[in-house]
């Protein structure tokens, strides 16, 4: 409950934060529905910025907005004339998908690798996995992306579709198209997993219970498996939680690279198109999402872990 | 081999290319046929669909889908019976009757007559930027169910133009009243209709079954995506994904012009990329430093580096506005680089120690971004620092129209009749003043062009505005861009527009083999 | 951490030496040479202007570390000021400061940097600031949480007790005290620094063109992935090289500062 209402608090600020920010930015949207090629009259320009409200008082225009926001009113964009929810929801689903399918590759390719690597501590596939991650940790997101699609094209004359398709629609097709950006977005979190994954493991490796287990004439693979991992795993479920939220983060550039119709985009976009509502009712859906994520994190690793209680 | 390379043969190499090209299209004569999907991509979303209300180019481009005009101007810029069938010029030259197509059928099934079109320019008298091609005209009124007459305040030759411009669609009363505004709607007379529309992803239009041009459109269905992106779009291409896109970034070419499953077409454009001058800002307002300028820029280098060379030197009437051209042997002498005939320029009206000045860019416009570094390092050769300036587009709209910069780098889709391309960019007083000049000769000039209805006396007009405007620099004529186009080869009956117009989909048709 | 010093000392070097090490200006344009291949003349190629890569690369490196470093020093004063603070004075004031970090925190930070870029329009100056700003909050929390902890310890108290005043406290014992998981924090920090810059510059949201970084080279070769793939696969090296470089300084100072982590 006190969450709750701190989160509130927090969207409050956000609110006037971000509705304060996007004032200060030079050029309106009427600026940038004129275009260069046009001869317009002062009388034009004040007429549509009567139309937008622009001509209200700063407070007035933030007073409508929060009130529209507490019916669940997020407004109306400037420039499609759509409902700004209409627009989220068509995006949400792809930075969604990208987000979950980068936490996937993340653990699949993260969690074996820690595993791997803790338990042929200090051999030569420690050495390559602790090299690797560190790679992994340094590569620009968008570079490899790059890359990729330079590797793909001209070595294997392979390209994924560039026209969008949705999951639904033709689920292997949109597979394809998401395979590339997931994996990008996914590396820097794969080397996060691994090396949580092994330290954890190490230190599971080390306790009691594990020597307990293997005197007890367990195979190795069962020990690790049933035993050490199952112990470590509270650690690196936390640690694939956070990651959820930077990979949220992350979105905006993988987007881009990859021209996805993703959440990210339209933010990005609305910001340049100086539509005040799209901004403004977007970036607080992502906080609200960002801060639901992060909730649900704590509560899984305090039900993971009795010990742990959250307090602040 | 660069070096070598004078400007003439590269503006021959391209005149020879194009002809190659042009003869491959209109290959083996075989009959159109009907259906399918046609799809295309381009790199920007329109902003707003309204012809009306819309002043971007991207509204433009997309508008003749869904409407027409009542004349269109044919590739090579003569004036063809559209909406209208005839026309006729009162003798004192104040009134002009155009006679309308009968049963021509707006996307609403409703019958397009005299009424409609009073509404289109009342409206856009009242409401819309666009006016200002209009503003010699005094009124519009209905002379009968299938005919109208635009009187005008004094003789009126770019009347024509005008109605064949980005501001001449013909828009549906009944639709207006509907819908409010045409910006999210589309009710026109055009080929196709809109079906729907996903801003920043895709149009899709369904062909208008009661268009009036029997038999077309020839496709069921257009498909217009905004990928944002041109090197998707490249791939697009090349995987099949796409049937068709308009290259904005002409080095591409050298990318698609060997895929035998495409069809490349390449020809002039109606626009052209300038160095907008403000000739009021300090040094600059000095007509022999901006001749400096002008010759101190090599505008073959830019052409190469910003559109691959894919493209020509350009008089200030451009390539397609071919009965307006001026003989290349008087116009290219001003354009021979000459750094020290401008560095005595410069000396002459006291600037040898050279000056600093701001030169514009929007970062999203990229013959703009490739273009500004060579031309500031060819002006620093004669003492001029050009600092680049990177503003963002909506920003670089509001200075641009507040005429706040010194120098920018700009591009316009041009304007097929020389009346107005010259008298919006150059009169000092009632056009828009692009370059904050004022030459009172110029704007007597481009005045007497617009009253004169004589096409010998006008062409005569305008040979002196162009020496004039070559002599008095007001905005350097970098160069125009080829406009290139690629297709599958298996789509037949594609047509380019000088202007980029998106004309050429109601002739479009799929052969699939 | 020794491979990682190395690293960085060239390219700090790189930032510092410009003038001297490259062998073109970043800007000279050669009309004879463009998009040429790597070799003798330009060993890592030159781009659709004829500007040498190698070069561009040199003069990148003073732009990504002068992001880094005034964004991160920025942060780590303004939060690290802003932590102790509110750790140490508690109440009202730690209250505040914890629901204004709380806004922040509620925006993942890449995205936080993006919008914040987007909105001051494209810059240098708005590179650092959109960092600036993501990391402020960052390092008001790893500066206020052992602040807290550091505060209840007998020393403090005795030290308070003998009548010294809140502020010579607060900098001349508790601040030594905690200053370790702050550093860490700063080196880590900065190594993510460098990337964001990229990732900025990439979306053409930090420094413009024809001024090189490595993120607008990247952006700028990428359309000529096919044609001169040299263009953007040396800045990304280079890029990945620096983070790399920072992040391996920051592991080997955890090892040595803060053992327990």
């Amino acid at each position: 409950m006190v969450r709750l209402y701190s989160m509130a608090l927090t969207l409050l600020g956000l609110s006037l934060l971000v509705f304060l920010m996007l004032r200060l930015v030079p050029g309106t949207v009427v600026e940038q529905m004129i275009g260069a090629d046009a001869i317009v009259s002062p009388a034009m320009v004040a007429e549509l910025k009567r139309f937008f409200g622009l001509d209200q008082p700063w407070w007035r225009q933030y007073g409508l907005w929060v009130a529209g926001l507490t019916h669940g009113d997020l407004g109306t964009s400037w420039r499609t004339g759509k409902p700004v929810v209409a627009l989220i929801l068509e995006r949400l689903p792809v930075t969604m998908e990208l987000t979950a399918l980068a936490v996937a590759c993340a653990m699949v390719l993260g969690i074996p690798a820690g595993i791997l690597s803790a338990t042929r501590r200090d051999r030569a596939i420690d050495n390559i996995t602790r090299v690797g991650t560190l790679l992994g940790l340094s590569i620009p997101v968008f570079w490899q992306g790059t890359m990729l699609i330079l590797f793909f094209s001209i070595y294997l004359r392979w390209m994924p579709p560039v026209v969008w398709v949705d999951f639904f629609t033709d689920p292997r097709r949109n597979l394809t198209i998401m395979l590339l950006p997931a994996l990008c977005l996914g590396t820097a979190s794969a080397a996060n997993i691994a090396r949580t994954t092994r330290a954890c493991m190490l230190d599971v490796l080390r306790s009691e219970y594990i020597r307990t287990a293997a005197a007890k004439g367990l195979t190795d693979r069962v020990v690790i498996l049933k035993h050490a991992l199952k112990n470590a795993l509270i650690p690196i479920v936390t640690v694939a939680g956070l990651q959820m939220g930077i990979l949220l983060g992350g979105t905006v550039v993988v987007e881009e690279v990859f021209t996805l119709p993703g959440i990210g985009r339209l933010v990005l976009w609305a910001i340049y198109q100086r539509d005040y509502p799209l901004t403004q009712s977007t970036i607080l859906f992502i906080a609200v999402m960002f801060m639901t994520i992060n909730l649900a994190v704590d509560v899984l690793y305090g039900y993971l872990d009795p010990r742990i209680r959250y307090s602040a | 081999m660069t070096a070598s390379l004078t400007r003439r043969q590269l503006l021959q190499a391209g005149g020879l290319t194009l002809g190659a090209l042009s003869l491959g299209r209109h290959a083996a004569g075989q009959a159109p046929k009907d259906g399918g999907t046609f799809t295309s991509a381009r790199t920007t979303e329109a902003t707003g669909l309204d012809p009306q209300l819309v002043p971007a180019f991207s509204r433009s481009a997309r508008s003749p889908m869904m409407y027409n005009q009542l004349v269109r101007f044919e590739p090579d810029m003569t004036p063809v019976p559209e909406l209208a069938e005839s026309w006729q010029v009162s003798s004192d030259g104040l009134q002009w009757t155009f006679k309308l197509r009968q049963g021509v059928k707006f996307h609403d099934g409703q019958e397009l007559t005299s009424a409609d079109v009073k509404f289109t320019f009342d409206r856009l008298f009242e409401k819309s930027p666009g006016k200002s091609d209009f503003i010699a005209v005094d009124k519009v009124e209905p002379s009968g169910k299938y005919a109208v007459k635009f009187v005008t305040k004094e003789p009126f030759a770019g009347l024509l133009a005008a109605l064949g411009g980005f501001w001449g669609f013909i828009i549906s009363e009944a639709g207006v009243k509907k819908h409010g505004d045409l910006n999210k709607a589309a009710v026109g007379t055009g080929p196709f209709m809109l079906e729907d529309w996903k801003v920043e992803q895709q149009m899709v239009l369904k062909k208008h079954a009661g268009y009036f041009k029997k038999g077309l459109p020839y496709v069921d269905q257009v498909i217009l995506r905004v990928i944002p992106d041109e090197a998707s779009i490249v791939a697009a291409l090349r995987t099949g994904q796409i049937h068709h896109a308009f290259i904005e970034d002409n080095k591409n070419n050298n990318l698609l012009k060997e895929e035998k499953s495409l069809t490349g077409y390449r020809s002039s454009r109606l626009g052209y990329d300038f160095l907008n001058i403000n000739a009021s800002r300090g040094p600059l307002k000095d007509v022999r430093v901006r001749q400096a300028i002008s010759y101190a820029v090599d505008r073959a280098q830019i052409l190469r580096v910003a559109a691959s060379g894919f493209g020509r030197l350009t008089a200030p009437a451009t390539a397609p506005m071919k009965q307006w051209q001026l003989p290349e042997e008087q116009w290219m002498k001003y354009y021979r680089p000459d750094v020290d005939k401008a560095k005595k320029l410069m000396a002459e009206a006291g600037q040898t120690a050279g000056f600093t000045v701001k030169l514009g860019v929007i970062p999203t416009f990229p013959t703009m971004v490739s273009g500004a570094p060579v031309v500031a390092a060819q002006l620093k050769r004669i003492g001029i620092t050009a600092e680049i300036e990177n503003v963002e587009y909506a920003v670089w709209i509001k200075r641009w129209l507040a005429k706040d910069f010194d120098m920018t780098m700009n591009t316009t889709p041009g304007y097929a009749d020389p009346d107005t391309a010259f008298f919006r960019a150059l009169h000092s007083t009632k056009g828009q003043n692009w370059n904050s000049w004022s030459v009172p000769e110029l704007d007597a000039l481009l005045e007497e062009g617009r009253r004169t209805m004589d096409q010998k006396k006008r062409k005569e007009i305008y040979d002196r505005v162009q020496i004039m405007i070559l002599e008095n620099v007001p905005h350097l004529w970098l160069f125009s861009a080829d406009t290139i186009d690629f297709t599958q080869a298996s789509v037949k009956g594609f047509r380019q527009h000088p202007t980029t117009l998106l004309y050429g989909f109601e002739g479009v048709w799929l052969d699939k083999a | 951490m020794v491979v990682g010093a190395v690293f960085a000392l060239v390219i700090v070097g790189m930032a510092l030496f410009a003038g001297g090490l490259a062998p073109h200006p970043p800007d000279e344009q050669n009309f004879d040479l463009i998009e040429a291949k790597p070799g003798a003349h330009a060993l890592f190629g030159t781009d659709r202007f004829g500007r040498d890569v190698l070069s561009r690369v040199i003069y990148g490196a003073r732009i990504s570390l002068y992001v880094a470093v005034t964004s991160i020093a920025l942060a780590m004063l303004v939060g690290g000021a802003l932590g102790l603070t509110a750790g140490y004075a508690g109440g009202l004031w730690d209250n505040a400061i914890n629901r204004v970090m709380d806004i922040f925190f509620s925006i993942p930070g890449l995205l936080l940097a993006v919008g914040v870029a987007a909105m001051r329009g494209p810059g240098v100056n708005s590179a650092v600031v959109a960092i600036t700003i993501v990391y402020t909050p960052l390092f008001a929390r790893v500066m206020r949480g052992p602040v807290l902890a550091e505060r209840e310890k007998e020393y403090i108290e005795a030290v308070r007790a003998l009548g010294a005043g809140r502020l010579v406290v607060a900098i001349k014992h508790l601040l030594p005290n905690v200053l370790s998981p702050f550093v860490v924090q700063g080196t880590v920090a900065f190594s993510q620094a460098i990337l964001i810059e990229a990732s900025l510059s990439y979306l053409g949201l930090s420094a413009q063109p024809p001024t090189p970084s490595w993120g607008n080279m990247l952006n700028e070769g990428r359309t000529y992935l096919e044609t001169a793939p040299w263009i953007s696969v040396f800045p990304g090296v280079a890029i990945m090289t620096a983070v790399l470089a920072f992040n391996l300084i920051g592991d080997g100072l955890r090892d040595i500062l803060d053992p327990n982590a």
